[in-house]
This record gives C-alpha cells, structure tokens and sequence, in this order.
C-alpha cells in the first residue's frame, strides 16, 4: 500500500525531459542504432582481428621473440587502424542509420493522425523540428559515440593501439559525424517534402545518387561517343571527380580514396594520418557545407509545409514535375547508351529501335511516377505533357553526347586563350619520377613500377610555345581519329594526346590520332624543341641523384644482344649526362619517326627513399654518347653477327594481291644464308611510337659464340626487318602457314 | 473568446471552408453540426492550429492561433481518431502530456482513469474504440485547457458514458470556466449539451444562434379552433413558421415569445388549445427553412 502510494506521487509529481519522453516512442531505433555500432565495432572486430591474430602466428619464425613482439605489434596496429580508421566500412552503417533516422523522426508528418496529435500542441514548429533532429543526433552521436570507443578497447586488447591509430580513429569519429550530418539532413528534407515514408526514401536516394549518376553517365556518354576524349591519366576529367556538391556520401567515399592512397605502405604514423586528412580535408567540407545547406532547406520546408499533405507524392506538385523529369533525364540517355552498347552502334546512325526503347523506357517511368504520385494506378496517365517534355529533354541530353552537338570532337581552344601546348605520344614508352610534393599521391602503378603519372609529370613539364603548331596538329589529329572511329576501314595513325594550358589556368585535353602521312616539319615544330626534350627526356632528375646517401646505382648500355655496365661512380654518370644531352639537341619527330635506335642507356637505382629506372635510346648519329661509352669500353655495334645466328623466329604479317587479305605467320629457320641474307637490314625492336608506320616483321634472333657484353656465350635479340627486304621464300612461307584475315 | 473572421480554407481545387466567421464565447458549451463534408473537421483543424486558412484569421484571445504555442496552450484537441504512442499505456500518455501541458493534473488523470475503469497500465493499443474516445477525454479534461475541441466525440461511447462526459464537461465549466467545442453530424446528439450551435453547410455557416434564444422565440402550438374565422385571426397575428393540420386539430410553428403567444391565445375562441415543447431539431427546422434551407435534406436524411 505504502509502495503504491509512494509510486502514485511520485508519478505525480514527474515531469519528463521531452527528449527523454521522445526516445521513449524510439526504442526501435536506439535498439536499432546500438545494434549496428555494435554489430561492426565489437562483434565484426573480434572476428576481424582474431582472424588476423590467427594469420599471424608463424609469419615471423626467423626473427628473435624482440623482432616478433615488434613486428606484432606493427601488424595489429595497421589492422586496427584498417577496421576502424579511413579503411572502416562502418560507413555504411552510419548512412543507413541517418537515412532511417531522418524517415522515422520526421514520419509523423505524413499522417493525419499524428499531426493533429503534434500540431495541435503548444509547441512552436521550429521547435519540434530542433527537438526531433536533435534527438536523433542525441542517439546517435551518443551510441556511436560509446562504440567507437569499445573499438578502442577491443584494438588495444589485441595490441594494435597506439597515437596514430587513436589519432585515427578519432578523426573517423568525427568524419562519420559529418556523414551522418550529411545524409540525415538531406532524409530529413526529403521527408518534409513528402507525402509519405515511402516517397521520402525514393526521394533520398535520389538527392543522395543524383549528382554521382549525371556526372558517372555524363561520363560514360563522353567515353562512348566522343572518341576525341581525354581519360586515360590521374589529370582527366575521371581521375578528377572529387568534389560533388549535392552528395555527402560521394565526398565521404573520394575521401577515403584518397586516404588509402596516402596509406597504401601501410605506414601508421601520426604524420600519416596528418597527411591523409589534409587530402580529405575538401571533400569534408563539401560534406558539411552540403549537409548545412540541407539542413536549412530542410527547416524552411518543415517550417513552411501544410500540415495536410499526407498521402501520396510530394508536398508542392510542381516538385513531383520536376523530380519526375530530372529523372527521366538520364534514364532515357542510359537506355540509349545500353543500347548501342548491346549492338555496338556508336559510331552509326541512330536505330529506329533505339529510338523506340528510349520513348517507351521514358514512358513507362512516367506512367509508374503518376501511380506513385496519386497512389492509384488508373492515374497512370496524367500529366502528359511531362512526358513530352521528358523525352524531348532526354532526347536533347542524350544527342549532345550521341552527335556531338557541343562539337566536342571538333574544338580546339582560340590562340589568343592558349597559354602553351603538351603534346604527349602514346608510346608509353619513358617513366618519370618525382621527389617533391605529395610524391605518393601523385605516384601510381604505370605499367612499369612506381613512378609518377606519366601524363600528370609531362603535363606538368611539359611548356611547347608554337601555338599555332600545336592547333594545326590538334586540328589534324582531332579530325583523324574521328574518321578513323566511323570507318571501318583498319586503324591509321598514331595516338597521342594533346593539351592546352589556357591563359586561365584551366586545361584542355584531346585524345587525338596523328596521321602517318603527317607533315614532319609541323611536327617538328613541336617535337624538335629544347621544351619537348627537356621534358620527355627527364634528364635534370638525374644529375646529383646519383650521389644521395645510401643510393645502389646501376648504369647500363644495351646494344640488343648483349650490354655493358659503366662505373657506379657520379662523375662517369655526368659524363653520360653531358654527351647525351649535347646529342638530344639533334633528336625531332623525323629522326624518331624514321631512325633506328642502335642501343639504349639504362638507369636504375635503388635508395632508402625511393627506387627509379629509366631508359634513353641511343640513335647511330649520337655521336657524343657513342664516343664517350666506347671510351669507357662500354660500346658494341648492334649490328647482327650473321655467322653466330642459329635461330631465326620471324613473326609477321604480309599482303596478298588483292589488297584486302593479309597472311600472318610466327616461323622459325635455322638457315645460315638467310641469316647472312637479312642480317644488314636488321635493326633493334626499340623504335619509338612514332616509327610504326614502317611496314616491318619482327625478327627474334638466336646468337650463339663469344661476344662481349655476353657472359654465358649466347643470347637473343629482338629486331625488325622492313617488308621489302623479305626474302621471298620467307614470304611464301608465311602464305602458305595458313594465317590469313581479310580487311573490309 | 474565439474568433472566427472570413476564414477559407481549400484542399487543391475542392473548397472545405468558405468565407466563414463564428464568434465563440466563452463558458458555454458550443456545438458544430453538419454532414459530412461541410467542413467541421477542417475547421476545428484550423481552430486547434494544426491547419493555416488559406485566408482569414482564426484568434484565441486576440491572438492567432496557427504555430502558437501560447494560443495553442489554451486548446486541447481530440479528434475523431485520437493518437497514442504505439505500445504506450495510459499513464505514459500521461506523462507525455504533463511535459506539454504546464496545468496537466496528473492526480486528477489518475483519478478519472479510476472512475472510468481503465488500466493505467495496460496497453492502450488493446483498448476498444470507445475506451480509446475515453482515454482522450481523460487526457483532455486532465490537461486543464481551457477551450476542449472535441470532433465527433460522443461517437462510439455508450449511453453511460457520453453522459459521463456531458457531466465531466458540465463539472469542469463550472468550476474552471472549461468551454468544450463539439462538432457532430447528428443534431439530436448535442440537443442536451449544448448552449449555442453553428450549422455548417458545404463549407459556411448557416447559421450561429444561442439555443435558449431560438427556444425563447418560437413557439409550437396545438389547437382547435372555434371558427375558421378564429383561425383567421390567428395566422394574422402570428408569424407562422410551420403549419399541419390533422382533421380540425392544427399544429402552429410560430415566431413569438411564450407571452406573447398566450396573449394572443387569449382574445381567440378555441376549443381545444395546447402550448407544445420544441425540440432543438424543430427550431432548427424552422430556422433554416426560414432562410431557404430544407435542414432534413442537410442533416436530418
């Protein structure tokens, strides 16, 4: 009696904090929020660095038990920063939450019910708003929060904590704050725009998707029909995709993208983490510049939104028109895209039948957007006039990419705007260094090793100031590789990319095909400059290198079959230095395009900070080289030795009469005279990119005997033969191996 | 008082409210009859805040009502399907309006739970809808506000109970100066509750009148007359609203004070002469008839 007595007043007397009395009618999602941080932060980590724990064991067996411990630790330090760092997939955790928080918090704007109950209470509506958000902000920053640091106490349990890992993780707090920020503010403002729970988390992903799906189609659209476009480099427009002003999630994952760059040897230092989010830093802005502007926008629709808009579709009709037809935009374009993709048609007309799965895909999306709209499926025609207007847009979007209605493929920049020109081959055939900067967030996997960007370096270096020049050639190469995408006819030319520095700062950059009959002169122009070889041949990188602390430098001449080592010492390598930079002044498009190389320079070497290798061709008229190698006992003619020649594997392609077949054939000889036969004519397979115009066979050539620049009395070369020194009987041979296709 | 001034309010091209202003005075009970559709929902919405008119002003003391929460401190709404917390029980509910309602009296909320035989424990979501329509008048009377707007409150409670609450009303008028505003679709329902009606009709009010005014001024009489000069005399001294004859027996509406009828009565020869109670439904009759309205079409049918 006294008990219920006492439990009576004292219910009588409470008064309950309103957020408290708020998280009582969220229970579901408190439960729901602890659940995910705990799934990932505790349940998900034990699993995680148990299994690495596991892996552990025996992977240092040579060490001392000092060593191991040390190691160990090292191991599980980067582990722990991994599961809960910049690498922590808990993100996407932390969207879901914030997109079901913002949809529950706010649901009760999209029932009659409800809002009589709320709006009927002395309670201002700015209020309410505060009171709701805040609340979800309370349960999740406050169980997140908790989490995170569980997640410590579980790193440092398994030995992998330390400052920087702390440091990390701490900063990941804070950016999964800004997350949530982020995409809760953009739920909560499609929730307030919305009739009901179900178009508001449409409406979600579509303000969270809809600038990563315009820019990634607009993409793919510049890729498949402007073949003039630029993408294969960390400086295209691709690579470049970091900032996004309407999607926090888009930010947060480039972020991350970048912080793994900077993380990739997997160093945890606190400068690391130092560095990482430096890099992040922008795209963490844009996150919570984009969540503060939703955040208003969010405020004004609650503050401002009628009170009977329950039901179906969005609070102001017009929103319906223009969220249907913003959509259908490229939905439409994407269809037309699949299409072509499906039948390979991009470079021809447009099909009727494309034409008809655009309208009809464009169609059937209204239709479903009306039923959704009003929530009865006999509504499936209203509005009409939107589709119209969808498909027209959709129609002008995708065809300005289809046609090239901007004239894309066409354009080259104004002299007067251009500042200078790069002019890059395609070869690929140098790698290039760099030691200032942020090296490893320039640096990528090339093809070759780690070196910088080869395109980011060249268009860094590279200034050529014959602007006319270079526009003629971008004229020439822009209209080339456009015939060449719509012909059927085989591929003529060489690739290569062109870029103008504009007087703006901004940069434009076209894929272009050079053809083969170009005026050499024109190119000259470009190619024979101080500017182009300073650049393309990195030879300042180089000097003094060479004398750094803890260096092992290893400088080689290669003559095709055979290679010298010169001294490891710097004067000799300045000497090289000197005499091949006095013999590149010599060097243009002509002797690239119709020289032989007769050997090629090799520098590697390997450091405490870095590791490089790099390779100079040596042409026969480098006189200066030639005569300072052969000074140092370091040169041998690449001339064929006939009489040591035991294998001959020709591979190779020759033409028929009629112009249209071509026969191929990969054939091996032992035979003396033939060897003796096309040996004067052979020359080393180091041509460049722009020597490919001659009609040649590849030659692998088998030597047997004492040579120098050999240790082991044999070795192979790869040379090639011009198609007119071809033996005869070599040619029937390939016709009759029984390889042929035929070009249209 | 609440004041009603050229309110409109529309939902997309479909009127609910019309131009319409009502007075609301305080310490009497004032009922809102209509069918469905005239808009009485949509106008205690507004008057509770929860909708904006789209033109015209709705005030509580002076003060507009719509996202204010000092107006709105002084109404508490019970709608015709009240919300509770899902899994929420009575004194949660309680406690939840004690936070939004500085008055709450939460010894009384307790207290009227117990009269009224709910749990305060139990779950509400296993109420019946009439316990559910009791809880909310509990909450509401708990709450001490001053204005109780009620929408089709009285729907779904049994005889005992919708007594209970007329007395529940009646007890808290005169002791704190409660002024409960109904509405209903069914006249006869607020006949004994009510002290002033508004009828509503596609989206206006017909009319606005204090029940007693309407009582005091129309009469209804049965009588057999002398002559049918007698009956002459009659119809020209009275404003006769409403006029039946069974054989000689004529029943007379009439727009006069009881005095004045009996005085009439007086210098008239009959045979058989008898003064006859008006039902809220026949002064309503009478009245709407009188301004074009045949009110058995509009919430009689």
């Amino acid at each position: 009696m006294t008990s219920a007595r006492s439990s009576l007043l004292n219910c009588e007397k409470r008064v309950v904090n309103p957020h408290v009395q708020m998280m009582r009618h969220r229970l579901w999602i408190i439960a729901f929020t602890a659940m995910g941080a705990i799934a990932y932060y505790v349940i998900g980590a034990l699993l995680y660095l148990s299994q690495q724990k596991q892996w552990s064991d025996g992977m240092w067996n040579e060490m001392t038990a000092l060593q191991i411990a040390e190691q160990y630790t090292h191991y599980m330090q980067d582990h722990v920063r991994h599961f809960y760092g910049f690498c922590s997939y808990g993100f996407v955790v932390v969207i879901f939450l914030a997109i079901i928080m913002g949809i529950e918090g706010y649901a009760y704007l999209h029932k009659m019910q409800t809002m009589d109950f709320y709006e009927s209470q002395p309670l201002s509506r700015g209020k309410r708003f505060t009171l709701i958000y805040l609340n979800g902000w309370k349960i999740f920053a406050s169980i997140w929060g908790a989490a995170t640091l569980l997640g410590v106490a579980v790193g440092a349990l398994y030995g992998g904590m330390n400052v920087a890992v702390l440091t990390e993780i701490a900063v990941e707090f804070v950016f999964l704050c800004i997350l949530f920020f982020g995409v809760y503010n953009i739920t909560i403002f499609a929730s307030t725009i919305s009739k009901n729970n179900v178009v508001a988390t449409f409406l979600t992903m579509i303000f969270l998707a809809a600038e990563a799906g315009y820019r990634l189609l607009a993409q793919e659209l510049m890729e498949a029909y402007f073949p003039t476009y630029y993408k294969y480099s960390y400086i295209s427009n691709a690579y470049n995709m970091k900032n996004w002003f309407t999607s926090p999630i888009a930010n947060y994952v480039t972020g991350r993208m970048q912080a793994v760059e900077v993380q990739r040897y997997n160093l945890v230092t606190v400068g690391r983490v130092g560095l990482a989010v430096k890099n992040m830093m922008v795209s963490e802005v844009l996150a919570l510049v984009i969540g503060v502007v939703f955040l208003v926008l969010a405020y004004i629709a609650f503050c401002r939104r009628p009170s009977e808009s329950v039901g179906q579709g969005l609070v102001y009709r017009w929103m319906e028109g223009v969220t249907k037809i913003m959509v259908a935009i490229p939905l439409g374009a994407l269809t037309g895209l699949i299409m072509d993709a499906v039948f390979s048609t991009f470079y021809a007309t447009i099909t009727a039948l494309n034409v008809f799965m655009i309208i009809l895909v464009l169609v059937l999306f209204c239709f479903i957007v009306e039923v959704i709209c009003n929530g009865s499926i006999k509504a499936f025609y209203k509005r009409p006039w939107q589709v119209a207007i969808a498909v027209a847009l959709s129609f002008a979007f995708f065809l300005i990419y289809r046609m090239d209605i901007i004239g894309f493929n066409r354009y080259v920049p104004k002299e007067s705007e251009i500042a200078d020109v790069v002019l890059i081959d395609g070869s690929g055939y140098q790698t290039y260094f760099k030691d200032d900067g942020p090296y490893d967030n320039v640096a990528g996997y090339n093809g070759f090793g780690y070196g910088v960007d080869r395109d980011a370096y060249l268009e860094e270096a590279m200034h050529l100031k014959d602007i006319d020049a270079g526009i003629q050639i971008a004229r020439i190469g822009l209209a080339e590789r456009v015939k060449n995408y719509h012909s059927n006819a085989s591929w003529n030319g060489y690739d290569a990319t062109i870029m103008f520095h504009m007087k703006d700062g901004s940069l434009v950059a076209r894929t272009i095909t050079i053809p083969l009959d170009v005026d050499e002169e024109l190119m000259n122009r470009l190619v024979g400059t101080d500017e182009y070889r300073q650049a393309v041949y990195q030879l300042d990188y180089l000097e003094g290198k060479l004398d750094e602390v803890g260096m092992d430098l290893n400088v080689q001449y290669s003559y095709g079959y055979g290679s010298f080592s010169l001294e490891k010492n710097q004067a000799t390598v300045d000497g090289l230095i000197a005499a091949y930079r006095k013999d590149l002044r010599t060097l243009n498009f002509s002797k690239l395009k119709n020289k032989h190389t007769i050997g090629e320079i090799y520098f590697t070497a390997n450091g405490p900070e870095h590791y490089f290798d790099m390779t100079y061709p040596v042409f026969e008229d480098f006189t200066n080289t030639i005569d300072y190698l052969d000074s140092k006992g370091c040169y041998h003619t690449s001339e064929v030795p006939a009489e040591l020649v035991t294998q001959l594997n020709i591979y190779g392609e020759v033409a028929a009469d009629d112009g249209k077949t071509r026969y191929y054939g990969d054939l091996y000889y032992d035979d003396s005279e033939l060897a003796a036969q096309i040996a004067p004519y052979l020359s080393l397979y180091l041509t460049h990119d722009w020597a490919s115009g001659m009609d040649a066979v590849s030659v692998g050539v088998t030597i047997t005997g004492e040579f120098e620049g050999c240790e082991y009395n044999a070795a192979m070369g790869n040379y090639q033969l011009p198609i007119d020194k071809l033996p005869e009987s070599v040619v029937e041979d390939i016709k009759n191996s029984g390889n042929s296709y035929t070009w249209e | 008082m609440i004041e009603i001034n050229n309110v409109s309010k529309s939902f997309g091209t479909h009127p609910a409210v019309k131009d319409l202003s009502l007075r609301m005075q305080e310490h009497e009970v004032f009922g809102m009859v209509g069918t469905n559709g005239a808009g009485k929902t949509t106008l205690l919405r507004m008057m509770c805040g929860v909708l904006q008119p789209d033109a015209g002003e709705i005030c509580i003391y002076g003060e507009s009502v719509y996202d204010n929460p000092k107006a709105k401190s002084k109404i508490f709404f019970i709608p015709d399907d009240p919300y509770f917390f899902p899994n929420s029980t009575p004194i949660e509910m309680g406690e939840y309006y004690q936070s939004v309602y500085s008055d709450f009296d939460m010894t009384r909320f307790l207290h009227l739970l117990n009269n009224f035989q709910l749990d305060k424990k139990r779950r509400i979501s296993g109420f019946s809808k009439g316990m559910k329509k009791q809880l909310a008048i509990i909450l509401g009377i708990s709450s001490c506000c001053k204005y109780l707007f009620c929408d089709e409150t009285f729907d779904g409670l049994d005889p005992v109970m919708r007594q209970a609450t007329k007395s529940l009303f009646a007890k808290d008028m005169e002791e704190r100066g409660l002024t409960p505003i109904l509405t209903s679709h069914n006249l006869r329902e607020l006949e004994d509750i009510c002290d002033h009606v508004g009828l509503l009709h596609q989206g206006g009010a017909l009319l606005s009148k204090d029940i007693n005014d309407m009582k005091l001024s129309i009469q209804k009489v049965q009588v057999v007359f002398a002559n049918d000069e007698q009956q002459h005399r009659f119809e020209q001294q009275c404003d006769v609203l409403i006029h039946k004859m069974q054989g000689k027996l004529h029943v007379y509406t009439v727009r006069k004070s009881h005095a004045e009828l009996e005085m009439i009565m007086g210098g008239i020869s009959t045979i058989f002469c008898e003064m006859l109670p008006l039902t809220l439904e026949e002064i309503f009759i009478s009245e709407t008839e009188v301004v074009g309205y045949d009110i058995r079409k509009i919430i009689l049918a």
